[in-house]
């Protein structure tokens, strides 16, 4: 029983040490990996955008066309995807090809973080099955339940302790290499979607604006002249018939509304992008040692500052 | 000709995409002094213009990820490299319940030995930290 109680305190040595220096969570590690995860893998639909922004474009450019010249509709649609354009057509194809490479440069992102998050995990290193099995090593041994229960304990304890420094390791070590990297791709998408989609949003707007205000004012030249024989009594203008004016204002002001929730999605999807960058940087500084109080804690916010931009990002795709 | 940078050509885009809004404010605050055909006239250059800004905008963007592809390469890399530890955890996981078994086994032939089955885990725990601090 001397001996016994010896080695129980041995393994409880081993465990406490290894604990001591290994054993602190890694779950702020695994939160900020897995939302910003989840944060990222909403941005294939803002990419497929920039083409559906230039063709919307597109669209309103036809629609105003074919108010002066009808018969060239089908030509016109035709040549949607056109990239051989004089400036007549926007070349939405070359945001086509580009669609599938920025997904996939995202991607990369997502499955970085998605993979960073799975060796932070808590379930990698579950033995617990096995070290259930541990309990039947004990029977007919003269140990009493109590005693099988800490053994058991302290060697799942020992064991998570070994593999978490394992992880630890390798986890503080790509992370501090791969930092540099990280920025300037988190930098690079940020720009794209921030400054790039936003520029083509504008342009959709500009194209949306140009197409309202000309066809309120070219209403106007139409209607005056049947409608002169009503006029203000104080001017002594014709006036209009307010109501077609109305209902075009209306539609005008909703898709203006649609193009600056995307607007606001892209620059919350910026934000999303930086706090990743900020949060990687944090780990890194760190200089791989994973198991600072301070390091995980500011993991730990950009994570929560990421999830509470997820919602202004989802609410436009 | 040079060829253009990803941060060139989005100035590019900037700047007729600005210039196509300010030709539309000015056509739209001289509507009614402009004549059909210069009305005309300016909503097509203003068109031409934001369709070239565009334009811009989708090269700078394929020269953004063009300056990207070092940088995807290595960053994959590094996701190679995670995966492998992962997969490696797996394989000591399953090593552990090997050599967990044994011990049972052990237990359950020498019964009365509880020093034998104590050394056998702490047999366990050195085969774990070898294999795990071997590759780190």
């Amino acid at each position: 029983m001397k001996h016994i109680i010896e080695n129980l305190r041995a393994l409880i040595l081993i465990g406490l040490v290894i604990s001591a220096t290994a054993c602190r969570d890694l779950s702020a590690i695994r939160k900020f990996a897995e939302v910003a995860t989840v944060a990222n893998q909403k941005f294939p639909a803002l990419a497929k955008d920039l083409k559906g922004s230039c063709l919307r474009q597109r669209a309103l450019q036809i629609n105003r066309d074919n108010l002066r010249t009808p018969e060239n509709l089908a030509e016109r649609l035709a040549a949607l995807l056109n990239e051989n354009s004089n400036g007549q057509e926007p070349r939405c194809g070359l945001f086509a090809q580009q669609e599938e490479p920025l997904i996939q440069a995202n991607k990369v992102l997502v499955n970085y973080l998605q993979t960073m998050g799975e060796l932070a995990a808590d379930d990698l290193t579950s033995y617990s099955n096995a070290l259930n099995g541990l309990g039947d090593a004990f029977i007919g041994v003269d140990f009493n339940e109590a005693e099988v229960t800490a053994v058991r304990g302290l060697a799942g304890l020992v064991l998570k302790a070994a593999t978490e420094g394992y992880r630890r390791k390798t986890l503080g070590s790509v992370i501090t290499k791969h930092d540099a990297q990280v920025a300037t791709l988190t930098a690079k998408l940020k720009d794209i979607v921030t400054r790039k989609y936003v520029l083509q949003l504008t342009n959709e707007n500009d194209e949306l604006d140009n197409y309202y205000i000309t066809a309120i004012k070219d209403y106007e030249k139409f209607a005056s002249p049947s409608t002169a024989r009503l006029t203000t009594v104080s001017t002594n203008q014709p006036l209009l018939n307010p109501l077609p004016v109305v209902h075009t204002i209306n539609t005008w002001v909703d898709e203006r509304a649609k193009l600056q929730m995307k607007k606001e999605a892209a620059l919350a999807y910026g934000e999303i992008l930086d706090n990743i960058a900020k949060g990687h940087k944090a780990l890194a500084d760190g200089g791989g040692k994973l198991d600072d109080r301070k390091t995980l804690l500011a993991a730990l916010g950009y994570a929560k500052t990421i999830f509470s931009l997820i919602d202004d990002f989802r609410a436009a795709f | 000709m040079p060829t253009l940078t990803a941060e060139q050509s989005f100035q590019l885009a900037q700047n007729y995409s600005a210039i196509a809004h300010e030709t539309d404010l000015y056509r739209f605050r001289n509507f009614d002094s402009l004549s059909a055909a210069e009305r005309a006239t300016l909503e097509d250059r203003a068109r031409s213009m934001r369709n070239f800004s565009s334009e811009f905008v989708a090269i700078s963007i394929t020269l953004d990820l063009d300056d990207l592809e070092g940088t995807l390469n290595n960053i994959e890399d590094a996701t190679t490299r995670m995966r492998r530890a992962i997969e490696r955890l797996r394989k000591i996981g399953n090593v552990i319940n090997v050599l967990t078994a044994g011990i049972t086994l052990a237990g359950a032939i020498i019964p009365g030995s509880p020093v034998a089955v104590l050394s056998a885990l702490e047999m366990v725990v050195i085969s774990v930290n070898e294999a795990t601090h071997d590759e780190a």
